[in-house]
């Protein structure tokens, strides 16, 4: 199981959109994950055990899990591509 | 199902003049607190939430903007506003609060429990996807037909 992060400024809305998205394409591509949502403050202290992080907004990451910049999933542009570099993230 | 409440003619404003976000922020609140969906705090914490973490978006031709809070009991009922300005004013994108996105479609979310309107939010992204119907929210010539572009959007299929 893998485990994903989806997180967005504050008010948790965008990140449901995005969170969603990565659900089914983990479905489609059968990767069974979970996918927690939170807010990009709370991603410092809650990386135990995490494969991937997502934002849909820009950060500079403090951490060494993968990260990926999720606001494809909200506008349409480089969704593919996006799409592609979070399978080669989390497929074994 | 799309309740006519989240989504109605009394909460759309088209060709609206502002000087800046600010400006376009309140007024989209104006018509949220004048319909009963949200108290006048939230459209205090939506401003302040955009300055630290900005909703400009750049779509493949146009920008946008969706500005939201999270609710502390100031939202009485689910609904989002919008507006369509007569001149784009800038927004912080999103993405990088450092880029400025000249947005022309503002669309205010006050969402009392998020989760609940996964349904309706993706649909909504699903539109800004669409080029064509962003064109068609932007070449409308009334209200009403602003309103089916976007009800036909956001309505289950």
């Amino acid at each position: 199981m893998k485990k994903i992060i989806v997180a967005c400024g504050g008010a948790v809305a965008t990140s449901t959109v995005a969170a969603d998205a990565i659900k089914e394409l983990c479905e489609k591509n059968g990767i069974s994950a979970e996918v927690i949502q939170m807010r990009i403050i709370e991603i410092e202290n809650n990386l135990d055990g995490i494969d991937l992080v997502v934002t849909t907004m820009k950060i500079v990451p403090n951490f060494d899990i993968p990260y990926v910049n999720g606001m494809p999933f909200l506008t349409g542009i480089n969704k593919e591509e996006t799409e592609k570099r979070i399978l080669s993230y989390i497929k074994d | 199902m799309l309740k006519e409440e989240f989504f109605n003619e009394k909460i759309i404003c088209l060709d609206v003049e502002a000087n800046n976000n600010e400006e376009v922020m309140k007024k989209l609140g104006q018509m949220l607190i004048k319909n009963k969906y949200i108290d006048a705090s939230y459209v205090q914490s939506v401003i302040l939430r955009e300055k630290s973490f900005p909703t400009g978006l750049a779509l493949a031709n146009t920008g946008i903007a969706i500005p939201h809070a999270t609710p502390e009991n100031n939202v009485f009922k689910n609904g989002m506003a919008a507006v369509r300005l007569k001149t784009p004013v800038q927004f912080n994108s999103m993405e990088d609060p450092e880029k400025k996105i000249d947005a022309n479609l503002v669309f205010m979310l006050a969402l009392s429990e998020v989760g609940e309107h996964l349904g309706i939010l993706k649909r909504l992204f699903t539109m800004f996807q669409n080029e064509e119907l962003v064109k068609k929210l932007q070449k409308s010539n009334d209200k009403e037909t602003f309103f089916k572009v976007l009800a036909n959007s956001l309505m289950d299929k």
